[in-house]
């Protein structure tokens, strides 16, 4: 593998409780919770998990348009946090993102041509001819024309928005960009255009891609490598062709067998129960009271990451070395 | 076959924007059969809930049904008054909705709003209500039915939430019942409980369904029979294996191979170039998918393909299977 | 499509532009002297020569009022212009920030809001004495906490949207997002409070000076009018009458263009 452009390391992000709830006695929200990994430089990196798995906030965490409780994110072995306002502001030329509302992820009050030239003006690039001239190759490359220049969102329909939104993501040129589930609102034959469209600005500009998404199909088509997210943690993470073909970990292994396929509609394999964490107890494994198999010390030690393959690791007590008979277990159920 | 529970014939529904009239569903002619589940699929706009809509009469205030016929057994829904369709809507046939949440009220308990539909379509007494309510309740695998029963919807999860919404659906045990995406908002492993539970329901209540998704996996996994929809018109029905394994009309073959999957890794995939034309910009009297198509040719420029059975239940409407003008051509499948 | 607005919200703007041209008229023409005196023709009746009747010094009631408009012009833009700049940045400054200084701005705002607004204005006036400056001062003042409430809330809303979010991504500075991003949106809604602040406070000095406490002589001004004219009640009620639909209309015309916003603004969302 290549060198790495984002690493990041035992990474926290906590919200404070909105609401008291009276089934959950928990103060903080631990929307991302002790989470490491590294991107390399010209992956698609999938992020899957269901609603309130953390995926989008920890993506947020990375680009720090939110603020970690603790833990570090590195660009290219420099660390973000430690940026002057000046280093952040040149660094946002080469992170960008693209977010899942198209409906929402453009300002309604202001024309297309504005939108796009936007990221221009902000660092201050070119004057107003090259702005305009670069706006439009922009359009053209994202597969519109510059008739769109002067049209106003409400105008566009919603695979025409997220084009835009693609365009003022790759203005700049950047390294990386974050697909905060960024095809999830389209319609199938808009989003295989969005998804091919993705994969042609890869190959051009070298881009690494960061993509949430709860769509397993859509991962799998369109990563090298997948990492599982579950309340908060990373509990599993490999490359494609090893973690769809054989997941490990007793929620991934739920999560791959609730995929509708085409191909087959065999007996649907079914994870009992919902994504909610109503014990207080955060030394547990996260997945333990849901979990066919659990163990007592499910219940009182969190689980380490290991390794199960070359690039895949788990974060499942069933995989630990003293229980090597426990993949007999699995392999029966 | 027997007789069907519900016929709709070449139906028109039409909106008005602005003093025009604009056609949003054309010809629309199916039938629901017993103990049968029909999945409606097509992109956003192509007119499959406007189709539920119309059928349960519950257009929005600007469109109206300007022919056709729709009848439910013998009845013929375009003749009901509201106090009639109080009787049908629940009893015989009942809507499930996309969104749990926004289908509850908020204000009243889970258990009454289920035994709701027992207290206007029958005469149980309190108790056999509440009985009946609680088994309804274990039935759709709602735990703890006797707690919940007391609690508000806000108090549970999206997919119980979703479940509650299908009790209050089957409670008067309709003969029919018409499901627009209701999993569409819940996450894959809870979308996948509630699929296993209308399979459930399917084959122990032996009741109709519509389904309307526009996602296939979810109809690959429930349905029997599928119509495929575009701007307004039904394009191509046939059981589910005829649709998906071997797909006639060029937008179904497209939608198909569209679908991302990690078999087509490293593949490009499959587009249909441009987009679903708006309800303002669609052409009248042409084949509504001419524009898009790759197979394109002089008649389908000329008039509207009428529906053609290929064999036995598949039929597709689409100029490569008309008699007049696609029948001489050669067409090979790509 | 843009669907036609509705007849209040025309009247509305109908009452504001006649109004408005009776004030640019006042500066070049009245019928008479407003301050002139007249002791032999005193609370005359309307006629031809006095339209509107005279007061009780024989003063033309037509050209006072035509003059007052001019005061009651003055005192609206201005006061609103200073309510709205303060207003608006506190409620930015506080919604866009949220934090510390959010918590320190909302409970200033509180703590406006829960003293009636017309005891501060009698309150600041009393410490800075009467006249047209003070009451201007006092007024906008009291259409701080209503400028800063809507702006914050709308800035609130408007920076969890992803178009905000993006534009942070990209490196876009506060100033940028507050004034690009944000305002062109919240925009509606602060013009409704523009137009209701504009009719409370030509309410609230033609109060003020009822009580004496607003613009003093010689500015006319209709509050202190209708409080030389409520002792004639009786024998010259079109003095009264008169005054009073004058406060009316202007009150009544930024009513009606106020909801007339609303409307549009409801029928977007």
């Amino acid at each position: 593998m290549t060198t790495p452009i984002i690493e990041v390391e035992d990474l926290h992000k906590f919200f404070k409780q909105a609401r008291k709830n009276s089934l959950d006695k928990n103060k903080y929200v631990r929307a991302v919770n002790e989470v490491s990994f590294s991107l390399c430089e010209g992956e698609s990196f999938g992020l899957v998990g269901e609603s309130g798995s953390g995926k989008s906030t920890l993506g947020q965490v990375i680009l720090q348009l939110i603020k970690q409780t603790s833990g570090t994110v590195k660009y290219r072995g420099k660390n973000v946090s430690s940026f002057t306002k000046k280093e952040l502001k040149a660094w946002r030329r080469q992170v960008q993102i693209v977010f899942q509302n198209p409906y929402a992820s453009l300002n309604p009050k202001k024309s297309i041509g504005w939108t796009v030239e936007e990221p221009l003006h902000i660092h201050k690039i070119g004057d107003r001819v090259f702005r305009r001239q670069r706006a439009i190759e922009v359009l053209e490359e994202v597969g519109l024309d510059h008739s769109f220049m002067d049209r106003y969102p409400h105008e566009l329909s919603g695979g025409q928005r997220q084009r835009i939104a693609i365009a003022t993501a790759i203005i700049l040129e950047p390294e990386f960009i974050v697909i905060d589930e960024g095809v999830s609102a389209l319609d199938v034959s808009v989003q295989a255009q969005i998804l091919n469209l993705l994969k042609k600005l890869q190959r051009k500009y070298k881009l690494t891609y960061l993509f949430i998404s709860h769509d397993l199909n859509v991962v799998q088509y369109f990563c090298n490598r997948i990492a599982v997210m579950y309340l908060g943690e990373i509990i599993e993470i490999g490359k494609t062709v090893e973690l769809g073909s054989s997941p490990k970990h007793p929620y991934t292994k739920g999560l791959f067998s609730s995929i509708l396929s085409i191909e087959e509609a065999d007996e649907l394999k079914l994870l009992e129960g919902d994504l909610h964490r109503f014990s207080n107890d955060i030394e547990a494994c996260p997945f333990h009271d849901r979990c066919k198999f659990a163990m007592d010390i499910c219940q009182s030690v969190k689980p380490k990451r290991q390794k199960v393959g070359n690039y895949h690791e788990v974060g499942c007590h069933l995989y630990d070395i003293k229980n090597e008979n426990k993949e007999s277990i699995l392999k029966v159920n | 076959m027997s007789a069907p529970i519900l016929t709709v014939e070449n139906m028109d529904v039409s909106f008005k924007i602005a003093s025009e009239n604009y056609k949003a569903l054309e010809n629309i002619t199916f039938s629901v059969y017993p103990n049968e589940v029909v999945g409606i699929v097509g992109e956003s706009g192509c007119g499959k809930s406007l189709t539920s809509q119309a059928i349960l009469g519950i257009l929005p205030k600007n469109a109206i049904v300007e022919q056709g016929k729709m009848k439910y057994k013998h009845v013929d829904l375009r003749e009901l008054k509201d106090k009639d369709w109080r009787k049908i809507r629940g009893k015989n046939i009942s809507m499930i909705f996309q969104e749990p949440m926004t289908a509850l009220n908020p204000l009243v308990t889970v258990g009454k709003q289920i035994s709701e539909g027992l207290k206007v379509h029958t005469s149980y007494s309190k108790d056999e209500m509440k009985k009946r309510t609680i088994q309804m309740m274990e039935k759709v695998g709602l735990p703890r039915a006797k707690e919940l029963y007391k609690a508000y919807p806000h108090q549970l999860s999206g997919g119980m939430q979703q479940r509650v919404v299908i009790a209050i659906a089957l409670i008067a045990e309709p003969d029919l019942i018409i499901a627009d995406e209701p999993t569409t908002a819940l996450d894959v492993t809870i979308q996948a409980q509630i699929l296993a539970l209308f399979r459930k329901i399917k084959y122990e209540r032996k009741s109709s369904m519509i389904f309307i998704s526009h996602d296939w996996g979810v109809i690959r996994n429930i349905c029997d029979r599928v119509l495929v929809m575009y701007a307004g018109h039904i394009v191509e029905e046939g059981t589910l294996s005829e649709i998906l394994n071997n797909p006639k009309h060029p937008y179904t073959k497209a939608l198909i191979q569209a679908i991302p999957d990690h078999r087509k890794r490293g593949i490009e995939l499959f587009t249909i170039p441009g987009k679903v034309p708006s309800l303002q910009d669609r052409k009248r009297d042409v084949c509504p998918f001419a524009d898009r198509c790759s197979h394109r040719f002089d008649a389908c420029d000329k008039e509207v393909p009428k529906i053609e059975r290929i064999e036995g239940t598949h039929a597709a409407k689409c100029h490569l299977y008309t008699k007049e003008a696609g029948l001489h051509r050669d067409y090979t499948n790509h | 499509m843009e669907k036609a607005k509705s007849i209040p919200f025309y009247i509305g703007v109908g009452l504001i532009v006649f109004l408005l041209s009776v004030m640019v008229i006042s500066i070049f023409y009245t019928p008479y002297d407003p301050n002139a005196m007249d002791s032999a023709n005193r609370l005359a009746a309307p006629s031809m020569e006095h339209p509107f009747g005279t007061d009780n010094f024989g003063r033309d009631i037509l050209s006072r009022i035509m003059e007052g408009s001019q005061t009651a012009f003055i005192i609206g833009v201005s006061s609103v212009t200073i309510g709205l700049i303060i207003g608006f940045l506190l409620g930015a400054i506080g919604g866009y920030f949220g934090g510390w200084i959010d918590e320190v701005i909302s409970r200033f705002i509180d703590a406006m809001l829960a003293f009636p607004g017309i005891l501060l204005a009698i309150m600041l006036i009393a410490v800075f004495s009467t006249g047209m400056m003070n009451t201007i001062i006092a007024l906008g003042m009291m259409s701080i906490p209503s400028f800063a409430r809507i702006t914050r809330s709308s800035f609130i809303q408007y920076k969890e949207y992803d178009f905000v979010k993006a534009s942070i991504a990209k490196g876009a500075s506060s100033l940028r997002i507050i004034f690009q991003h944000i305002l062109p949106n919240a925009i509606s809604p602060i013009l409704v409070a523009v137009a209701l602040s504009f009719s409370g406070a030509v309410l609230s000095e033609s109060g003020l000076s009822y009580l004496g406490l607003g613009v003093q002589p010689p500015d006319p001004s209709w509050g202190r009018m209708l409080k030389e004219a409520q002792a004639y009640i009786a024998s010259a009620p079109w003095y009264v009458i008169l005054t009073g639909l004058a406060i009316t209309f202007l009150v009544l015309g930024f009513n009606l263009l106020a909801d007339g916003l609303r409307d549009k603004q409801d029928k977007k969302a």
